[in-house]
């Protein structure tokens, strides 16, 4: 079982604690992974994705440049960077909120999620990372929603009054899809 | 204490620490900056001091300065920044002090790309400072290995009271891997009998310097290192030896490009190609005795981000028993799985044709 997953959009929402949340679940199943950010350049404004691989072997390049299983695209320039990079039978989570670019998607299964509405409805647009992580839970088999809530909960420790909104965020998220 | 999700930089910090590290000197640079910043928000928690210096030379003269005094001390930059350090490792080497430097290589020359590349081979292995001096340089492949490295390499620094460099890439030191932080217990090294801490009641001054003006004492002092690193080379190898008992292409690679050629060896495996690889772990002194026991071998391919600076040095190995070519890329670019399994079997069709 090897899952490769990029995880793209602007700088600011939340796509590198995405990965870093996603990373530590599959440890917390005894799964070996690995996240690498896109980093310099593009670190100063515009676009941040991170890639994360889960898998149950030990895990050779951490970089992905190809074969993608899982995408999220949070922004259209994810969406059309990293599209074609995944592979036939792969997923693409969309942020339909602010996404409206068409793609070929014959051999992929795409989830719009309406990412960013949800977030702004629930109280707080930061926590549209979390509504993703929902979804994703929802097609990974190894990504469960309670553990999701665990980790989240552990995450974010320090501010324990986002426990109850990313709690909400998450069951959104599951349900979105 | 169980494993923790970190950053190659961080591990970088928290093994150094762990080893007893006192004292850090660097100046920022991309892709390393978390080094520096983890060490600054660190080490004063734990005992330690660190200065940000106003340049890379001024960092290495700073940890020429606290090795003097028998403490850990360690610096770090990237690519063009360890160029700078060159001039004061030599002086370090001359001087016969011992600190760890960690180098987290990029695209070159000049000020090249702040992607991932591995064409600091020779700055490593080599030097660009002058003299007749070495360098002993460990590469991990993962975060654990980088863990014990860091540690390993203030141990080696220690004994043999020489500069050490763990050289690693943009890709090591940015990613983030499950790592179990474990403290490696190695003898306990006196500096009492060197160090520059006073003289309080000792008899002598002790002096730290790089400077012989007499042609005969500096020729008994290079004979004198020179025997240092006979003896680096003949204790201090270390190699990974994966899959190569039957071995027709053997994969020379190091760090971030042997990980994913291990991955294309398994895939070959599966399908029935005789494929293994040599995983040099210390670049100097090169491995040159995992090459000794390769009995099938036809062919090997130095695989590496550079445009083959490896490739000499396996040469030497070989032996000119087999060819050695070399497969990679450069600029910030990373290889494929397909690439480099499609690169194989072209070579192993030539070997078959040859045969």
């Amino acid at each position: 079982m090897e899952r490769r997953i990029v995880i793209a959009g602007f700088g600011g929402q939340g796509v590198l604690t995405l990965g870093q949340i996603v990373s530590l679940m599959a440890m917390e199943v005894d799964l070996n992974v690995t996240w690498i950010p896109s980093y310099g350049a593009e670190m100063r404004g515009g676009t941040a994705n991170c890639a994360v691989i889960i898998s149950d072997k030990k895990i050779g390049s951490p970089i992905v440049n190809d074969k993608i299983d899982i995408l999220i695209a949070m922004n259209a320039p994810s969406l059309q960077k990293f599209v074609g990079l995944v592979q036939t039978g792969g997923s693409v989570i969309v942020n339909k909120s602010i996404i409206n670019s068409i793609f070929d998607n014959a051999d992929k299964f795409i989830y719009e999620v309406n990412a960013t509405d949800i977030a702004l409805r629930i109280g707080d647009i930061r926590c549209a990372n979390i509504v993703v992580l929902g979804a994703l839970c929802k097609i990974v088999n190894e990504l469960d929603l309670s553990l999701a809530k665990r980790i989240v909960a552990k995450k974010f420790v320090k501010k324990c009054e986002l426990l109850k909104l990313n709690e909400l965020a998450l069951f959104e998220g599951f349900q979105s899809i | 204490m169980g494993k923790e999700l970190m950053k190659g930089s961080e591990v970088v910090g928290a093994s150094a620490i762990l080893a007893g590290c006192n004292y850090f000197f660097g100046y920022p640079i991309t892709p390393q900056n978390e080094i520096p910043e983890f060490m600054a928000r660190e080490l004063p928690l734990n005992n330690g001091v660190f200065v940000q210096a106003e340049s890379e030379t001024a960092a290495i003269n700073m940890v020429y300065g606290a090795a003097s005094s028998g403490r850990r001390v360690m610096t770090s930059s990237s690519s063009p920044g360890i160029a700078l350090k060159q001039e004061g490792i030599s002086y370090c080497a001359g001087a016969q002090l011992p600190c760890v430097i960690v180098s987290v290589s990029r695209a070159g020359p000049g000020l090249g790309g702040i992607l991932t590349s591995q064409a600091d081979y020779n700055q490593a292995t080599r030097g660009g400072g002058n003299g007749d001096y070495n360098v002993p340089v460990y590469a991990p492949a993962d975060l654990q290995e980088l863990s014990e490295l860091v540690q390993h390499a203030f141990y080696v620094a220690d004994k043999y009271r020489n500069p050490v460099m763990v050289l690693i890439d943009g890709t090591l030191a940015q990613m983030m891997e499950p790592v179990e932080l474990i403290k490696i217990t190695y003898p306990e090294i006196d500096h009492m009998q060197w160090s520059v801490t006073g003289r309080k009641d000792r008899k002598n001054n002790h002096i730290i310097s790089s400077i012989y003006l007499v042609a005969d004492e500096l020729e008994q002092h290079n004979h004198w290192l020179s025997k240092k690193y006979e003896q680096i080379v003949n204790l201090e190898e270390k190699a990974e030896i994966y899959q190569c008992e039957d071995a027709e292409i053997v994969v020379v690679a190091y760090g971030t490009s042997s990980r994913i050629a291990r991955t294309s060896i398994d895939n070959l495996r599966e399908k029935g190609v005789r494929v293994g690889m040599i995983r040099p772990i210390s670049l100097w002194p090169f491995p040159f005795s995992a090459f000794e026991n390769l009995p099938c071998c036809k062919y090997c391919l130095s695989v590496e981000l550079s445009m083959g600076q490896m490739v000499s040095d396996v040469i030497l190995a070989s032996k000119f028993k087999y060819p050695v070519t070399h497969f990679g890329r450069v600029g910030g670019n990373m290889f494929t799985n397909s690439e480099l399994e499609s690169e194989i079997l072209t070579r192993m069709s030539e070997v078959a044709t040859n045969d």
